[in-house]
């Protein structure tokens, strides 16, 4: 098993002397890898925390299912609200939290970005960044309708990587058709080729921070890559 | 400072980017330029929307997320701009003449919307919640209140707000049947430009958008408040 991890700030983000309000984790344990980022939102103030603890969260503990996963990163976000006596919203963050193994792989998402899996020829969306549209409305982990806005799924297909990705990079690896998100091709393919081969996070986190990606959008981007 | 292709990272150079334009920020400028505006008013409305311009060209961001449409109504109701960031095409020139068509406006501007809507969606572009405003010295005189047109008017801004498809902002210029507008608008608050203060309203509206341009297409962003005791508007 193999994985790669990088995240860079965004231009918007850097301007104000601010940092990446991105973060991500992972666990490995007996052939089971569990994968979380997450995207604190620009309107909350302690929205980098809120990514943190949740991807922290997420990740703890073993033989939990995505569910329990997930309400652990929100006891986690509820826990430091009342520690630190601010309300719920300012820890506003997004999560997507995947389970690897042989057995397949499981997904949950509340908030956008998106994960994508890799056959070794093509691409397959497993979780989507959801149907918002133009609409004004993303249900933030930290949402009192937190539940109802989880998206759960699950694939046995077999897959020899994936990859999740909070929404800064969304404009760049996923095209938006009238029936729905399609994961790009020529974005994903050098990826996951440069997964099989490559030695350490360097090459990612330049890809990351590079002009490209840096003109494309002003946005914090995060891009865990993961390999059975 | 940019780098050419060749000093780039491999995968920087590999990789291919999946939509490269920028989000549209659509928006829709339904100008009143019935006979009632000529003089002072058309001037400074004209002069209002070359601020418009020259302020969203200094916001690089703005510059290119943009997407304006003018439609004027003075007579007869026409898109006298298409669709397009600021400095690709030019504003068009404002002549005051004629009757006060505001319910034809109103559903010119919101087909139009729809339509940019399904065109943006079909080339797989990112777009923000389109924005819709009135600007108006008079009431309308191609429709009475209660009558059809008004009815299938109002329903359709009620319908369009209310669905998230368009924001809508009604604004009356001095002489403006304020009340015809506030029913017109239903839930939306109309407001009341302060004088011929276009400017002001114009340099609001390059705030508000290079503000929006800054967030991501699915965060609502906090306007000023346009009727604050520095501000354009008065309700």
């Amino acid at each position: 098993m193999k994985w790669l991890a990088a995240k860079a700030t965004g231009a918007d983000h850097r301007k104000y002397g601010e940092g990446c309000q991105d973060a991500w984790a992972l666990r490995q344990r007996r052939g089971v890898r569990v994968l979380a980022v997450a995207d604190g939102m620009g309107s909350a103030s302690h929205g980098a925390l809120g990514s943190h603890l949740a991807t922290q969260a997420a990740c703890k503990g073993n033989d939990l299912t995505i569910p329990q996963r997930m309400r652990q990163a929100r006891r986690a976000l509820e826990q430091e609200s009342r520690n630190r006596g601010i309300p719920m919203r300012q820890l506003g963050t997004t999560l997507l939290v995947v389970e690897q193994s042989s057995h397949g792989v499981m997904c949950g998402q509340i908030g956008d970005g998106a994960i994508v899996g890799w056959t070794g020829t093509h691409c397959v969306l497993l979780s989507n960044p959801g149907d918002c549209g133009a609409c004004d409305l993303v249900d933030p982990l930290t949402s009192s309708s937190w539940k109802e806005a989880v998206r759960l799924s699950l694939t046995t297909q077999r897959l020899v990587a994936l990859a999740l990705f909070t929404d800064g990079l969304q404009r760049a690896a996923l095209r938006r058709t009238p029936t729905g998100w399609i994961p790009h091709e020529g974005f994903f393919a050098p990826l996951f080729r440069h997964l099989e081969t490559a030695t350490d996070n360097a090459e990612l986190q330049r890809l990351l921070e590079g002009e490209r990606l840096d003109t494309h959008t002003g946005d914090d981007r995060t891009l865990l890559l993961s390999r059975l | 400072m940019s780098r050419s292709d060749d000093t780039r990272s491999t995968l920087e150079s590999e990789i291919e980017i999946a939509n490269p334009g920028q989000p549209h920020c659509p928006v829709v400028l339904l100008l009143d330029t019935s006979g009632s505006m000529d003089g002072e008013p058309i001037e400074a409305l004209r002069k209002g929307l070359n601020t418009f311009r020259d302020e969203v060209m200094r916001d690089d961001l703005a510059r290119l997320r943009v997407d304006l449409s003018i439609v004027t109504f003075g007579g007869d109701c026409n898109q006298v701009r298409p669709f397009s960031p600021v400095d690709e095409a030019p504003l068009p020139t404002l002549e005051a003449q004629g009757s006060t068509p505001m319910g034809e406006a109103l559903e010119l501007g919101m087909n139009l919307i729809r339509s940019r809507k399904d065109e943006l969606s079909a080339e797989g572009v990112d777009y923000y919640r389109p924005w819709l405003f009135l600007l108006t010295d008079g009431s309308p005189t191609d429709m009475d209140q209660g009558d059809d047109t008004w009815t299938k008017v109002a329903g359709d801004i009620a319908k369009g707000v209310k669905g998230n498809a368009f924001s809508f902002f009604p604004i009356g210029v001095e002489g403006a049947d304020m009340e015809a507008l506030q029913a017109l608008s239903g839930e939306v608050k109309a407001l009341r430009l302060k004088g011929l203060a276009f400017s002001e309203f114009f340099k609001w509206l390059s705030r508000s958008l290079s503000a929006r341009s800054r967030s991501k297409t699915s965060e609502s962003v906090a306007l000023e408040n346009p009727i604050a005791p520095n501000g354009w508007a008065t309700v």
